[in-house]
C-alpha cells in the first residue's frame, strides 16, 4: 500500500506521498528572497531554521505565491535531503492506495506527475516532490517545459 | 564566568534598511560610516538583487563597509536602523537557494516571523571582483549548515 495525501492548490488537486510529509501546519508567514525562482520563491521559519518555500503552483501554471500572500496550509516535507515548506489551500486524511489503483499517467497533463489514482470520482496525479525539488535545487527543470494544468486534472 | 555563558552565542547587530522596495540589513560590524548621497560612486544593493526601485521618493544615504581592506559604498533608500538579532533569530539561508540568491547570507526573524534578508559584504565582495577567496573566520556572520 503506498499512502497519500490529497492536497488542494488553486483548483486542482494532486497526491503527495505521506511518507515525506512530516507536519501540517497552517498559514505560515513566508519571506520572499530576491532572485529566487518562483518555484522555490522564499523560505519560512521551522524549528529553528529558515527552510525553502517551494511552490507548487509555478509549476502547474496555476496562480503563484506573490509577497505578502499565503495559503492555508503548510506541508514540511522532507526532500532531496532537506527540509522544504509547501504551502496548500488544502490537505485531506491520508488514503492508502494498493498497487492496482495507481495507474500510469495517461490523463494528467502535470510536470513531475508519477502516477495516477482515483479519489474523489476524479483521477488525481500523484506528484513525485521529490524529483521536483531535487531538479529545482540543482537549478534545473526540464519537465517544466511541458506546459502547465490540464483542465480535466482534480478541479474542484 | 561559568562554561554556559562562555557558550553562549552572542546577539548580532544588524543595519536595517526598511524602503519601499523591502527590508534588507547587513552586519552593523562592516559599516564604518555612513555618509550622504553625493557624486561619488556606490553600489545599488537593490539593483543587484533584482529588484525594482521604488518610484517613491525615499531619503538615501550611503553605508560605507569595509571589507578584507576595500571599501564598498552601498546605497541605501529608506530609514535606517539598528537591530540586535539573537542567536534564535538570525537563521541561515537555505542551501537551496544559494544558488539563486548568492549574496543573501541569512534571514532575521522580527516576533519569530521571517522579516529580513540579510546581504554578506563578504559575498557582495566577491562578487564585484575580490579576493577569490575568503578564509575563516572573515565571513561576518556564521556560514549555513548543510540543510
Amino acid at each position: 500500500m503506498r499512502a497519500l495525501v490529497p492536497t488542494k492548490i488553486g483548483q486542482a488537486w494532486v497526491l503527495l506521498d505521506a511518507e515525506i510529509i512530516r507536519e501540517i501546519l497552517g498559514s505560515e508567514v513566508w519571506l520572499p528572497i530576491p532572485g529566487a525562482r518562483a518555484e522555490m520563491p522564499g523560505v519560512i521559519a521551522w524549528r529553528g531554521r529558515a527552510i525553502p518555500v517551494v511552490d507548487l503552483a509555478a509549476p502547474f501554471g496555476l496562480d503563484r505565491l506573490s509577497a505578502g500572500e499565503a495559503r492555508a496550509r503548510t506541508l514540511i516535507a522532507s526532500v532531496a535531503e532537506s527540509i522544504v515548506a509547501v504551502p496548500v489551500d488544502a490537505a485531506r486524511e491520508v488514503h492508502a492506495f494498493g498497487a492496482s489503483q495507481l495507474k500510469a499517467v495517461s490523463i494528467s497533463h502535470l510536470p513531475y506527475a508519477a502516477a495516477e489514482a482515483e479519489l474523489f470520482e476524479r483521477i488525481l496525479p500523484v506528484i513525485d516532490l521529490r524529483r521536483f525539488v531535487t531538479e529545482i535545487s540543482s537549478g534545473a527543470a526540464p519537465e517544466l517545459d511541458r506546459g502547465g494544468m490540464a483542465s480535466h486534472v482534480g478541479v474542484g | 564566568m561559568s562554561a554556559s555563558a562562555e557558550a553562549r552565542p552572542q546577539a548580532t547587530a544588524l543595519l536595517t534598511i526598511r524602503g519601499a522596495s523591502g527590508a534588507w540589513a547587513v552586519p552593523s560590524s562592516a559599516v564604518s560610516s555612513i555618509e550622504p548621497c553625493s557624486d561619488a560612486p556606490c553600489i545599488d544593493v537593490l539593483t543587484r538583487l533584482g529588484i525594482t526601485a521604488s518610484a517613491v521618493p525615499e531619503a538615501a544615504r550611503v553605508l560605507v563597509l569595509h571589507v578584507a581592506g576595500r571599501e564598498l559604498r552601498l546605497l541605501a533608500r529608506g530609514a535606517l536602523a539598528l537591530n540586535e538579532a539573537g542567536p534564535d533569530s538570525l537563521l541561515p539561508l537555505p542551501r537551496a537557494l544559494a544558488l539563486s540568491a548568492p549574496l543573501v547570507s541569512h534571514v532575521a526573524l522580527v516576533d519569530g516571523k521571517p522579516s529580513i534578508f540579510v546581504v554578506s559584504p563578504e559575498r557582495l565582495l566577491l562578487a564585484l571582483g575580490g579576493p577569490s577567496s575568503v578564509p575563516p573566520p572573515f565571513e561576518t556572520l556564521p556560514e549555513a549548515p548543510s540543510c
